[in-house]
């Protein structure tokens, strides 16, 4: 479909970049939302181990973990979503994804794999001002439910850490 | 098959090999004989109908002995020792083909002909060949070189081919335009490297005569590098290389059979001929790394080249001085007469292949062959003919001395075997073992596996320092003559291991310690002389192991650091006001701040005061320290303390609220519960730790990075650590003992983080941060101004854009210039 409308409008473009969303989908909860993330992305799923603080970070990031030999860093999603924080428990896992290097991410508890079609995925909604939607690369619908698909690089982007110093030094 | 033309220079050369080859080759030694296989291919093109001068006799000599070896390879022969027998025969004929040998002694029937040798006979087999008779040289128009350099004026080398003589007939050689075949960058890649590899042989090798002229053994040495760049060089068709090792091994081989003296201006040539090889060898790198044009930038060589050939013609003597002392050609003439020793290495050497070796050329020449072992193993990489034979028959591969391994992998390597060691570890303490004898034994046989696989894949960065030493012989040779001084190197511990890392970053600051130790170090002849002290000065260069680090020394018994002179200047710039109670130790770590000079005046060599600065900073950058040791009027020692590896360190691991931390045992001075007398508190803020007489800024390493409140250190522990000149205590609640560890990086997500240098995983597993003193020290100043303001971590983060422009001013009142920190506080603080 999107082959034929080849007028670069915006709507066009972003109807192309829906289309291209379709595939398997690891779904999260995060403080009762459900969120989805590329299987691609995904290399592993760890259970909570001990993490070894990093000072001079900004909150989001819990600190580092070994996994097999390699020190990766561990971001807490929901910090980093500006959710309340709880404590860990043998539902909370770390999810390790690959954007350009390897990252922990922590969530409440891992779902399933939801196969979803590009007709299911909507644009990400307008929220307004308050919300930044602009790591949510759409809205997956199954069945009855909504999941928000991240668009993990730009959760984890590596500039916004770099960012977000800068912003404390200016 | 046109892309792998190999000029018509290199026939002698070949048979000569095939020859070599075919005296020790066994019917069963199939890579062996894949490489005779292969010379026997390249002949045949070169002599072939379709070769640019075809010599039809000699082609079809080769014919039938390709058959043979082929029948031998496949296995297709009844009886391969018969085979065997008239394949070596046949490759033998070869050599004596079609003439007597030249007038020389005569060759017994099974001694190995020299390339020389085979080279004059091709040159009449050629002369009688229909084809153009003039070699390939002749065949461009001669126009000038691009560029001349400074050399022998041509007349030279014009005068030199007025006389008939095989050397002299050939017109002055002019470099061709070199193209690169895209199919065959990859080998001109490896031969880069490999010359390059030789190129320092060479040098090492070049000394080594001067040492020792009279040693045969030692010229043949220094010939086989040449050799074998000779001989990759002209299969790749890098012609200029080739041309001029080839004129240089010719050289080199009247010095082997005595027709010539080494001289220090033979030397000088060597290192001459050995410098524009370099230059040669660069422009191809440069040009592989980039290609710009269809031909490779070439430093001009046929100065060079007229030079050589007029010299081994006899028309001139070598390049520069005059001999060196005790070289005398009487020398070399008597060596030739006692030359029993030699001859009898090389009978061994010879017996061991079958073979008996009556006069000293001979077996001389028998020893070149067997050191062209790896010209040999080149050539057969890059013959796909060779290859596929062997491949064909799934034989074993060529024994390969050397596999070259992305350090990517090794390091990855290096990583999971620390996983293992932890997962080992894990295992063997589950309760179940210790129930289970056999169990537990058997882990205890896993455990030290593991411990054996952790200790080679460590190993595996590991290479011996020698070369960066080798160097450095030929650094102290320029310099001293450069300087007008006599200087000996003498090195030891040439085998000790280093990470590569480490070897490639210690090159630079070794050569600024050596240079200065020969040029400022050393004295003159004359003051020497008037000091009682030997003319000949010296310089040791060592390397050990010490105490789990590498010791690198480099001691000289010139006139010392003059301590009152250091001083006196340290007051003239205004860095010391003259007050000041200095030890030996801090008047000599002086020469390590910036624009410091130790020369009274400078020279071209060295002298200017940059240099101390920057190799202190690069030892520290490897985490090795240098340390200074001098006694006025009979020399110095500057001792350079290295981690074995970069990827490992020792540490101490420390406990702060529920981190562990690790302090590098490098940094560490000591580690003390002071007594609350020691402490003192400035302002509420600060506190300052009294140890030994000096004053040590505390630093609350909890506080500091967010994880506890203040400690107090009388109840816990300070562990005092070096930091530059400077020490520092870090306050800690327990030290938990030392160990090794493999430092990670954090990856750049964490870069810019200060007082943390990376993670290392510790024996449980779990992540441990290693500690960075500078930047602990620049953390603590910035944080310790704005104390009392939220939340570390955010304190933290907002001192930054202070730290940029006046982080040392800060808190360090006595260090006002940066670049006088680093000598300045120690002092002031006594």
């Amino acid at each position: 479909m999107g082959t034929v409308l080849e007028t670069p409008t915006a709507d066009s473009e972003a109807a192309d970049k829906a289309s291209d969303l379709g595939g398997k989908y690891l779904t999260f909860m995060l403080d009762d939302e459900e969120y989805g993330l590329e299987i691609l992305k995904v290399r592993e799923i760890i259970g909570v181990m001990e993490i070894t603080k990093v000072p001079q970070t900004p909150d989001f990031v819990e600190g580092v973990v070994n996994l097999r030999g390699k020190v990766i860093p561990v971001i807490d999603l929901r910090s980093k979503f500006g959710l309340r924080r709880t404590d860990y428990n043998d539902q909370t896992c770390i999810i390790v994804v690959d954007v350009g290097m390897l990252t922990g991410i922590i969530v409440d508890t891992v779902q399933e794999v939801h196969d979803i079609t590009a007709e299911n995925i909507e644009p990400p909604p307008r929220l307004g001002a308050m919300v930044d939607t602009s790591f949510i690369m759409g809205m997956g619908k199954v069945k009855e439910d909504v999941k928000i698909l991240l668009d993990i690089d730009k959760v984890l982007n590596l500039e916004e850490l770099v960012r977000l110093q800068q912003a404390a030094e200016a | 098959m046109d892309d792998k033309k190999v000029g018509r220079d290199q026939i002698p050369s070949l048979i000569a090999d095939l020859a070599e080859a075919a005296r020790s080759a066994e019917q069963d030694d199939l890579s062996g004989l894949a490489k005779m296989h292969g010379w026997c291919e390249a002949l045949v093109q070169l002599t072939g109908p379709k070769a640019e001068q075809p010599c039809p006799n000699l082609h079809a000599q080769i014919a039938p002995l390709i058959q043979l070896l082929e029948a031998l390879v496949l296995g297709e022969t009844e009886d391969p020792g018969q085979t065997l027998g008239q394949a070596q025969e046949m490759a033998s004929r070869l050599t004596d083909f079609d003439t007597p040998p030249p007038s020389e002694a005569e060759p017994a029937a099974d001694a190995p002909p020299s390339a020389d040798d085979v080279a004059a006979k091709m040159d009449l087999i050629f002369d009688d060949a229909p084809a153009e008779s003039p070699p390939k040289s002749a065949e461009t128009p001669p126009s000038p070189p691009p560029e001349t350099s400074p050399g022998p004026p041509p007349a030279e080398a014009e005068a030199a081919s007025d006389t008939p003589s095989s050397d002299d007939s050939e017109p002055p050689y002019e470099s061709e335009p070199l193209k690169i075949n895209p199919n065959e960058t990859e080998f001109v890649k490896g031969f880069v490297e490999e010359a390059s590899e030789h190129l320092e042989a060479v040098e090492g090798a070049v000394l080594e005569v001067e040492r020792t002229p009279d040693d045969s053994e030692k010229i043949n040495d220094l010939f086989r590098p040449f050799h074998t760049i000779k001989g990759m060089a002209g299969f790749l068709n890098l012609r200029d290389v080739n041309r001029l090792t080839h004129e240089v091994e010719t050289l080199l081989d009247q010095a082997r059979k005595g027709q010539r003296r080494i001289t220090s201006g033979l030397i000088d040539l060597a290192f001459d001929v050995v410098d524009i090889l370099k230059a040669q060898i660069a422009a191809i790198a440069a040009y592989l790394a980039d290609p710009q044009d269809e031909t490779v930038p070439q430093p001009p060589v046929a100065d060079m080249i007229g030079h050589l050939r007029a010299v081994v013609a006899g028309r001139i003597e070598p390049t520069g001085r005059q001999p060196t002392a005790g070289s005398a050609a009487q020398k070399t003439g008597e060596n030739l007469v006692e030359q029993g020793s030699v001859a009898r290495e090389a009978v061994d050497f010879a017996l061991a292949r079958q073979e008996s070796g009556q006069t000293d050329k001979k077996t001389g020449e028998i020893l070149i062959g067997d050191q062209a072992v790896t010209p040999r193993q080149v050539s057969q990489a890059i013959r796909p003919q060779a290859q596929a034979a062997e491949a064909a028959k799934g034989q074993a591969a060529v024994a390969e001395q050397s596999v070259r391994i992305e350090t990517g992998k090794l390091d990855a390597l290096v990583d999971m075997v620390g996983e293992l060691v932890i997962a080992q570890t894990l295992v063997s303490s589950h309760h179940h073992i210790a129930e289970d004898p056999r169990l537990s034994k058997d882990m205890g046989q896993v455990g030290k596996i593991v411990r054996d696989v952790q200790e080679v894949a460590m190993g595996m960065r590991m290479i011996p320092i020698g070369a960066t030493f080798q160097r450095m012989a030929r650094l102290v040779r320029d310099v001293s003559r450069k300087a007008g001084k006599q200087v000996t190197l003498h090195v030891s511990g040439e085998d000790t291991e280093l990470d590569k890392n480490v070897i490639q970053q210690i090159g630079d600051p070794l050569v600024h310690m050596v240079r200065n130790a020969v040029d400022h170090g050393i004295e003159p002849p004359e003051v020497r002389r008037a000091n009682g002290k030997p003319e000949l000065g010296n310089v040791y260069l060592a390397a050990f192991h010490h105490g789990g680090n590498i010791v690198i020394e480099i001691r000289d018994d010139g006139k010392g650091l003059d301590r009152e002179a250091l001083i006196a200047k340290a007051v003239g710039k205004g860095v010391l006001t003259g007050k000041e109670e200095l030890t030996d130790k801090q008047a000599f770590d002086l020469i390590f701040a910036a624009g410091f000079s130790m020369a009274e005046k400078v020279t071209d060599i060295s002298g200017r005061g940059v240099g101390m600065d920057v190799v202190k900073r690069n030892i520290e950058q490897l985490r090795g320290r240098v340390e200074i040791t001098s006694q006025k009027g009979s020399g110095s020692t500057f001792s350079i303390r290295l981690p074995l590896t970069l990827a490992i360190i020792d540490g101490m691991i420390v406990r702060v609220g529920s981190e562990r931390f690790i302090i590098p045992t490098i940094n560490i001075e000591q580690s003390l519960r002071p007594r609350p007398e020691q402490l003192t508190t400035v302002q509420r803020r600060g506190e300052v730790l009294q140890v030994r007489g000096e004053l040590l800024p505390v630093i609350q390493l909890g506080k500091l990075f967010g994880l506890t409140e203040r400690i107090n250190p009388c109840e816990t522990m300070v562990v005092v650590a070096q930091c530059d000149n400077r020490k520092i205590g870090i306050v800690i609640e327990d030290l938990l003992g030392q160990q090794q560890v493999v430092i990670k990086s954090l990856g750049e997500r964490f870069e810019g983080l200060r007082g943390i240098s990376g993670a290392a995983i510790l024996g449980d597993g779990h992540v441990g941060l290693i500690l960075e003193m500078l930047g602990l020290e620049a953390a603590h100043n910035t944080f310790t101004v704005s104390a009392g303001t939220e939340t570390v971590t955010r304190a933290e983060r907002k001192d930054e854009q202070h730290q940029e422009a006046s982080a040392p001013a800060e808190t360090e009142p006595v260090a006002e210039q940066p670049s006088e920190a680093e000598a300045a506080p120690a002092l002031a603080l006594t």
